[in-house]
């Protein structure tokens, strides 16, 4: 124990000159900025400043990218909240209760929260990895296929969740949005299906643009439809400001929780923070006081959603640093920095290396402090932007879903895609079908195929009833999908004498 | 032993079965996508028709065809799997490609029921009325328009002009506002996007040559 | 007097043509490399090497860019898709060839369409068994303990293959040669691959020499011609008994240009690869991968690409993932 303290204050001394602070400020800024813009991923804005770091010396150019990693996380809830538009996958579920928390004329509040749970989440994850890291990546070898799927259907439980009243609507856009993950080459076996003969769907339809067009373009082609030139928008009372610290003291246990299953699930290669967000916001929901406030502008929801994004972060690194198996496509582009500097991650970059590695973690914390400080005077400025007048604030958003859409592979079929599902997202949106389990059939479904197949490959049928650690995760499926049903039959019945 | 008459009889109808399934499929699987989005929207119509007719089902029209959209498709993918390869690997696991997509195809099935329940349930809420539906529509086709013109005169004019003519038909008459906002829109993206992230958008053939 | 100027123009006129058309063709703008991994990717990793080390040796630069979609026909579509004018090369492995042939799609445009300019290196397959494996696995020290063990019919060897691509193709070959049975389990990439097996899921697997310094892997057995210095106790197919043909299979990768480029640009592309290729940092990089520097230019770098196809089409009908109307 007191070695790593040791070594972190080794670490910190590495990173403490003005060089390396300067370098962490640039790759968060950058991240902010790159991770706000749909279209641009995490991982694109890394891989895109890769080359700058060749002739730096590796501990700089690792904190770098860190920086822009750690800042793009965040930076996807910036337009997730101002105008509903995630601008990284991982930010959707801070658009379910940031959006309408700005609509009700608390930007500020929403802002602060997602800034302020982002950084707490990621700084905890740090902890966690710092300490825990080596046994953690021990036991994530030992998660075969079966947990993986068993974590999966896990993740298709929180549908209940984000259904509410509406959830057989819910289940059948979930179940719709499963099989549109069906389209594109087979996972396991590489067999086209359902192309058409279009090779532009061999991989199924690009995350993104089906965001930006479900929520961004379904929102204004909605509010188009509704569009009333003479009724002038007064944005009376609207919050800009920041809340102070003790609001933040309020929402500690939500932060802490969502924190820890984001590090938790961002441990595991191809469980990223868009699950693990899901799934941090599904708890929320289930042990707040108030539920029926989600996805009506719920701060814990917010607080749950970016804490979890952040706190993957963490995770991501564990087997990438411990077992050179990166947690995230992020975390990959980060390995090929680490190897193009010829160094090999794996326990003998802890023994042999240890003012990178720790340098590493003292920078991400940097990070951290430093996306609070840009986000916090930032914020100034881009909580206004929802609250751009009508006419100019819609066509932008077009030409910005557009734009976004397009940059992902320089693709025209990308941007039909978003038009094609902002349709789809107006027409839900009129209709009261939930488009957010959608998104999560889309998260999942590859994920629940790949990894059904290889269990079934590697022990057949029987195992996922007998590995005990599959066995487990299906009951806490289960249990949460009959809790609240046998919690409202009791309930009912209780509430039944009473009435007598 | 010999096996029964009956059961004989349910195997060759269940070979029967699946060939024709097959044959169906690769006929489906054949089709280009303009003709299956073109079926697509013909049955729909007319599904639209058949709930228009029924007082039962005419309030709420707009929730059903939306779900009788999914299960269309739904069963469209569930005849398709029948044309998908198993290869020796797959078929030696047990889990091939046309597993998941049935199993979905089945839930789905399921599903809907349900939500057809719940829509045509008494106390639920008809369907809300289109307002300008035109008008979004026009928007949304204006943006498509406009995407297939970056091939010509390129992402920065087209988008400039889509911005200010969604502008007007808005009703924004503020000048400044109608010529400030796709400018500044242009040089934000020019400085980010060609600049700062080296993602470079099109020129358009009509100025290739002046570059 | 004035003929005698007049033709001394000509003649200095003629000597600047002259000079001019034998002039080397130099890049005007940044040449793009378009590998068909994502970042991180083994060519990826290689190409940017080249490229770092391209700049010892030209003014030119280069800008590396990547696409993984569909196992790399994205990438591989997107050059196809640009003008054939010198400035988009094509970094690819025979991953590429796997997902065409897998796609069963048109080999005359996937294939045809390129003109394959340069090979870098051989990357050898190899066995490769965990250095501790999981509780309930069996330790192997030799190959042919573990072709005994997998002979037994209660055994099943299962390998965890990337995506059922060119390793896989290897690993079918080479059971099929030892005569024993195995499964295949395909993993998304070499890094859950390998994460499976050192998980225990399966009992071996087919990568490369270099995965031996990556991951706590042991190689049983080398697909090589000579035992590899950096692996000196490793045998060869051939030692072990086994056809040499085994030891002719090797992971090629490369660089192609879209068919049609001007020759000048791809001749000064191949001397530029001769150059890297002969520079000892180059060298010592790629020792230290385990891998063998290679300087196949067009003629025979096509020839193994073609080698490529057909191996990949014999061995995918054979186990029936193509259908057997597929023709090259």
């Amino acid at each position: 124990m007191g070695e790593i303290f040791k070594n972190l204050g080794m670490g910190f001394a590495t990173v403490g000159n003005l060089q390396s602070i300067v370098w962490i400020l640039v790759g968060v800024c950058v991240g902010i900025l790159g991770g706000a813009i749909p279209g641009i991923s995490p991982s694109m804005a890394v891989a895109l400043l890769l080359p700058m770091t060749y002739a730096m010396s590796p501990t700089v150019a690792l904190i770098m990218l860190m920086g822009i990693y750690i800042g793009a996380n965040y930076g996807g809830s910036i337009t997730a909240v101002a105008i509903n538009t995630p601008g990284t996958p991982s930010a959707t579920v801070t658009a379910f209760d940031g959006y309408p928390l700005l609509k009700k004329g608390r930007a500020g509040e929403a802002m602060g929260i997602s800034l302020w749970a982002s950084v707490f989440g990621g700084v905890l994850s740090i902890f966690i990895l710092m300490f825990f890291s080596v046994p953690l990546s021990r036991a994530a070898l030992k998660f075969w296929p079966s947990e993986y799927f068993a974590l999966c259907i896990m993740g298709l439980t929180t549908v209940a969740t984000l259904g509410g009243k509406n959830w057989q609507k819910a289940l059948v856009t979930c179940l719709f949005g499963l099989l549109l993950n069906t389209m594109g080459l087979d996972p396991t076996f590489g067999i086209k299906r359902f192309t058409f003969g279009v090779t532009k769907l061999f991989d199924g339809f690009e995350m993104v643009p089906v965001l930006i067009g479900l929520f961004a373009l379904g929102e204004v082609l909605s509010n188009l439809e509704h569009y009333d030139p003479k009724a002038t928008v007064r944005h009376e009372n609207v919050d800009y400001k920041m809340p102070k610290f003790s609001y933040y003291l309020k929402l500690k246990w939500s932060i802490l929780r969502a924190g820890l299953i984001g590090c938790l699930i961002g441990i595991f290669p191809g469980a990223g923070g868009t699950i693990a967000s899901f799934l941090a916001y599904d708890v929320e929901k289930r042990v707040s006081k108030n539920p029926e406030e989600f996805g009506h502008g719920a701060p814990a929801g917010v607080a749950a959603a970016e804490a979890s994004n952040s706190g993957s972060v963490g995770g991501a690194m564990v087997p990438m640093l411990t077992l050179g198996i990166p947690g995230s496509s992020t975390a990959a582009v980060l390995l090929s920095a680490l190897m193009i500097h010829n160094l090999n991650p794996g326990p003998q970059l802890f023994t042999n290396e240890p003012q990178l590695v720790y340098g590493l973690f003292a920078s991400m914390f940097v990070a951290n402090v430093l996306m609070g400080l840009v986000g916090h005077f930032g914020a100034k400025v881009w909580v206004r932007v929802g609250y751009i007048k009508k006419t100019i604030l819609y066509p932008l958003i077009f030409a910005f879903a557009i734009l976004g859409s397009f940059s992902i592979k320089k693709s025209m079929f990308d941007v039909c895609t978003c038009l094609a599902f902002g349709v789809i997202g107006w027409i839900f949106k009129k209709y009261d079908y939930p488009a957010s389990p959608i998104v999560l059939g889309l998260v999942l479904g590859k994920l629940i195929e790949e990894n059904f197949v290889q269990t079934m490959m590697v022990t057949g049928p029987m195992g996922f009833v007998t590995r005990p650690l599959t066995v487990i995760l299906f009951l806490i499926s289960i249990a949460a999908i009959a809790y609240p049903i046998i919690s409202e039959r009791i309930k009912k019945k209780k509430g039944a004498p009473a009435k007598q | 032993m010999t096996v029964p008459a009956g059961v004989l009889h349910f195997r060759i109808a269940k070979k029967k079965g699946v060939a024709y399934m097959t044959a169906l499929s690769k006929w489906l699987s054949s089709l280009s996508y303009g003709y299956i989005i073109g079926g697509l929207v013909v049955l729909l119509v007319a599904f639209y028709f058949l709930f228009n007719v029924i007082p039962r089902t005419k309030p709420v029209k707009g929730q059903l065809l939306c779900v009788v959209g999914m299960d269309l498709i739904t069963l469209l993918y569930y005849l398709l799997t029948f044309s998908l390869r198993v290869s020796k690997m797959a078929a030696q696991s047990g889990a091939t490609p046309r597993t998941m997509p049935r199993l979905w195809a089945f839930l789905m099935a399921f599903a809907s029921v349900g939500a057809y329940i719940a829509i045509l349930k008494k106390d639920n809420k008809p369907d809300k009325k289109f307002d300008r539906w035109v008008f979004a529509l026009l928007v949304a086709l204006g943006s498509i328009v406009s995407v297939a013109l970056f091939q010509w005169i390129g992402y920065y004019l087209s988008s400039a002009l889509f911005i200010v003519t969604v502008m007007i038909a808005m009703g924004e008459k503020n000048k400044l506002q109608l010529i400030l906002t796709p400018i500044v829109w242009c040089i934000f993206t020019y400085f980010v996007f060609n600049k700062l992230l080296f993602i470079s958008l099109p020129v358009g053939s009509l100025f290739k040559g002046l570059l | 007097m004035k003929k005698l100027s007049l033709f001394l123009a000509m003649v200095m006129l003629f000597t600047l043509f002259a000079v001019s058309a034998s002039a080397e063709w130099t890049p005007s703008q940044p040449i793009t490399i378009m590998n068909h991994v994502a970042a991180g990717g083994a060519m990826d990793l290689y190409s940017r090497k080249w490229v770092e080390l391209a700049s010892k040796y030209t003014d030119a630069t280069f800008v590396v860019d990547n696409n993984d979609g569909a196992s790399g026909l994205t990438a591989g579509e997107w050059v196809l898709g640009q003008e054939a004018d010198g400035y988009t090369v094509f970094a690819l492995a025979p991953t590429y060839i796997d997902a065409v042939v897998q796609s069963e799609l048109d080999c005359a445009e996937y294939v045809d369409g390129f003109k394959f300019v340069y090979n870098l290196m051989a990357d050898p397959y190899c066995v490769l068994v965990p250095i501790k494996p999981e509780a309930g696995n069996p330790t192997f020290d030799t190959f042919e303990e573990l072709v005994e063990w997998a002979k037994d019919p209660a055994n099943k060897l299962t390998l965890s293959e990337p995506n059922y691509g060119a390793k896989y193709i290897d690993a079918v070959q080479v059971f099929d040669e030892v005569g024993v049975d195995f499964q295949a389990i395909s993993y998304g990439g070499a890094k859950k691959n390998f994460a499976a097996l050192l998980g225990g899921q399966a009992v071996a697997s087919v990568g490369n020499p270099g995965d031996t310094s990556k991951y706590e892997v042991k190689a049983l057995v080398v697909g090589s011609t000579e035992r590899l210095a950096g692996l000196p106790d490793v045998p060869t197919y051939e030692e072990l008994g086994y056809s040499s043909k085994l030891d002719g299979i090797w992971m090629w990768r490369g660089y192609a240009v879209k068919a049609g480029t001007p020759d000048e640009m791809i001749d000064w592309f191949q001397d530029l690869c001769d150059k890297i290729s002969a520079d000892p940092e180059w060298v010592e990089y790629m020792e230290n991968q385990l891998i063998a520097v290679r300087t196949d230019r067009t003629e025979a770098f096509t020839q193994i690409v073609e080698d490529e196809v057909n191996s990949t089409i014999e061995v995918l009908k054979s186990v029936d993932q193509i259908s057997e109307d597929y023709i090259r």
